[in-house]
């Protein structure tokens, strides 16, 4: 299905990305990221919320190629200010064209965003489209927040990080773009507003963090040709990953003064046998199990909170889809 | 602002904010307690079930059988309940505030509020939205200027009632006042993007141009958005030259949303 439905909002989106000059400087940059793949989970999530509550495919393409297009601006700028290297198997876009014209190419990429959505009046209506257009611009803030308390985390060094932090940080930052706002979207479409929205927050959230702490354990250890990053990237980044914050509870005053000491120096400096230290020690008190545990616990809650979301709602192949989620996002390799 | 006596190094050095624990009051939320503070804090029962599901849920998958393993699904479930919590108990507050501060509005504000109808259309939005809201004037008048007939389209985009109604909007209710010494005759025509908008009428030009007639000047046009009324009034002065007259009526943004036409027969005539 995510293919099918990743297939059909990759279609529609090539059309969004003028075929015009500037090519070199802007629009062969802004089709570069799209164009890469993806497994394109956002939409397809998008699309599977609508027609599981009773609308199309169509009355979601425009949605939800807006929604992969917010999502790729989104990972070029992510990538600039978590001094990335790669991104799908190649390298970041800033790494070939330098920070000022990614910047610009990400700044372009989200604007292009909101004409699908103005063209979303065509077929919904205006005041449906003006809904989702609200709720595009709440999950946009909600994902710049999100990101700015990570990156403030970083760059104050700010090593008391606890779990609920952590996971009012994912809340913003991962799971109102990954799974809250689709669905959001996708049951507003469907019902042209008539359902309460706020019960997708809870499956969205607990679904996202699930997929977050799986996505931050597939850098400590996943398969680095399907993961499509650098392994081990967030170490070097300093990020506040569950594994981190683990750790520092964990760990004697010793180990947490060195760690300390390590997160505050600038990333090019930071000695490679260190990072293997922290990696040792992530691994000696056995944070890596301790995320993985949290993940699946996460996971279960959503496929319990999918009951209430989704309750009233009649059996379907795109209803099964949704349900099998939490799983399947513990399952990525 | 530097100093001349400052060398490079100090100025790009910047010295650390000066706090005591992590930057995540966004709201003006209580200093946060550790996460066994806040968990000794919260009643089980806020989570029930779920908390009980979720925790199963992932025991089964991870075929958990030992106390540490089931105590770190527990803790973390029960942790993402809280903030869950937490987070919609914020919102909530922030909701409140600004029912507070709409409610702290003068009289002239709401009236001025009332007035627009955009305020309307969006209520507490209203100023979030007003932005956009210009943004888009700007690029449908800027579309008109460039494309045949597109000008009705961009009215059409910008009346608020289009928005409010969730559909096609419905052209607004007219009532007319008039005062004649002579038989008049008065035609009303206005396009349904009008409906929601705040219209106004340009003075009456006799449709021949005759050199003596003078224009028709005592005529106004009242327009509540809200209920989607017009009403119009028009005065002909005595004596004034028979003939057809006419005016256009436009919105806010100067769009012509329709026509008043006045027909004074002469004085003898049959209305």
């Amino acid at each position: 299905m995510l293919d099918e439905y990743g297939g059909a909002t990759r279609s529609v989106l090539a059309r969004y990305l003028p075929d015009e000059e500037p090519r070199a400087y802007l629009y062969d940059l802004v089709a570069d990221y799209p164009r890469r793949g993806g497994r394109a989970f956002r939409p397809s999530l998008c699309i599977a919320t609508t027609r599981a509550f009773g609308g199309t495919m169509q009355d979601a393409i425009l949605s939800a190629v807006s929604i992969e297009l917010i999502h790729n601006a989104m990972l070029i700028h992510d990538d600039i200010e978590d001094e990335s290297e790669q991104r799908r198997g190649k390298p970041a876009l800033h790494r070939t064209e330098g920070v000022p014209v990614a910047i610009n190419a990400g700044d372009a990429l989200s604007l292009l965003a909101f004409q699908p959505l103005i063209d979303n009046r065509g077929r919904l209506g205006p005041y449906l489209a003006m809904r989702i257009l609200e709720e595009t611009e709440r999950m946009a803030r909600e994902s710049a927040e999100g990101q700015a308390m990570e990156l403030g985390w970083r760059r104050d060094n700010v090593c008391d990080v606890c779990e609920a932090d952590y996971l009012e940080m994912v809340l913003k930052k991962t799971c109102w773009l990954l799974a809250i706002h689709p669905t959001r979207v996708g049951a507003l479409i469907a019902t042209k507003g008539a359902v309460d929205l706020e019960r997708f927050i809870r499956f969205g959230f607990l679904l996202g963090a699930a997929f977050q702490i799986q996505d931050d354990l597939l850098n400590l250890e996943g398969n680095a040709e399907a993961y499509g990053k650098e392994l081990g990237g967030d170490i070097y980044e300093g990020k506040r990953t569950l594994m981190l914050i683990r750790l520092f509870e964990q760990a004697t005053d010793s180990e947490r003064t060195r760690l300390e000491r390590l997160l505050g120096t600038e990333r090019a400096a930071r000695p490679l046998d260190e990072i293997a230290w922290v990696r040792e020690r992530m691994n000696s008190y056995d944070c890596i199990g301790y995320a993985r545990q949290v993940a699946h616990g996460l996971a279960g809650a959503a496929i319990h909170e999918f009951e209430h979301a989704f309750t009233g709602v009649r059996d379907s192949r795109d209803k099964r889809f949704i349900a099998a989620l939490p799983k399947w996002v513990l399952s990525r390799a | 602002m530097t100093t001349p006596d400052q060398t490079v190094s100090e100025r790009l050095r910047r010295a650390p904010p000066e706090r005591a624990g992590p930057i995540r009051n966004f709201v003006g939320a209580p200093p946060r307690k550790s996460v066994a503070e806040r968990a000794a804090a919260v009643p089980a029962r806020t989570f029930g079930s779920a908390v009980e599901t979720g925790v199963r849920a992932g025991q089964t998958a991870l075929k958990v059988t030992n106390d540490t393993a089931r105590g770190a699904v527990e803790a973390g479930v029960q942790t993402a309940y809280m903030v869950y919590e937490e987070y919609v108990a914020r919102g909530r507050q922030a909701a409140l505030r600004h029912q507070a501060r709409s409610a702290d509005m003068s009289q002239s504000d709401y009236d001025d509020n009332y007035q627009d109808p955009w305020a309307q259309a969006w209520g507490p939005m209203a100023p979030m939205m007003a932005p956009w809201t210009q943004m888009m004037r700007m690029w449908t008048q800027s579309m008109s200027m460039w494309m045949p007939g597109a000008g009705e389209m961009a009215s059409q985009w910008m009346s608020p009632a289009m928005w409010m109604g969730g559909g096609a909007a419905t052209t607004p209710t007219v009532t007319t006042s008039v005062s004649s010494k002579t038989p008049t005759e008065v035609t009303i025509k206005l396009k349904p993007s009008a409906a929601g908008l705040r219209l106004s009428v340009e003075r009456l030009e006799h449709v021949g141009k005759k050199a003596d007639a003078d224009p028709l000047t005592d005529v106004s046009l009242e327009s509540n958005a809200r209920d989607n009324r017009v009403r119009l009034t028009v005065a002909v002065p005595e004596g004034h030259p028979s003939g057809s007259y006419s005016g256009a009526i436009r919105d806010q943004f100067g769009v012509e949303q329709g026509q008043v036409t006045v027909a004074v027969r002469d004085a003898g005539s049959e209305g």
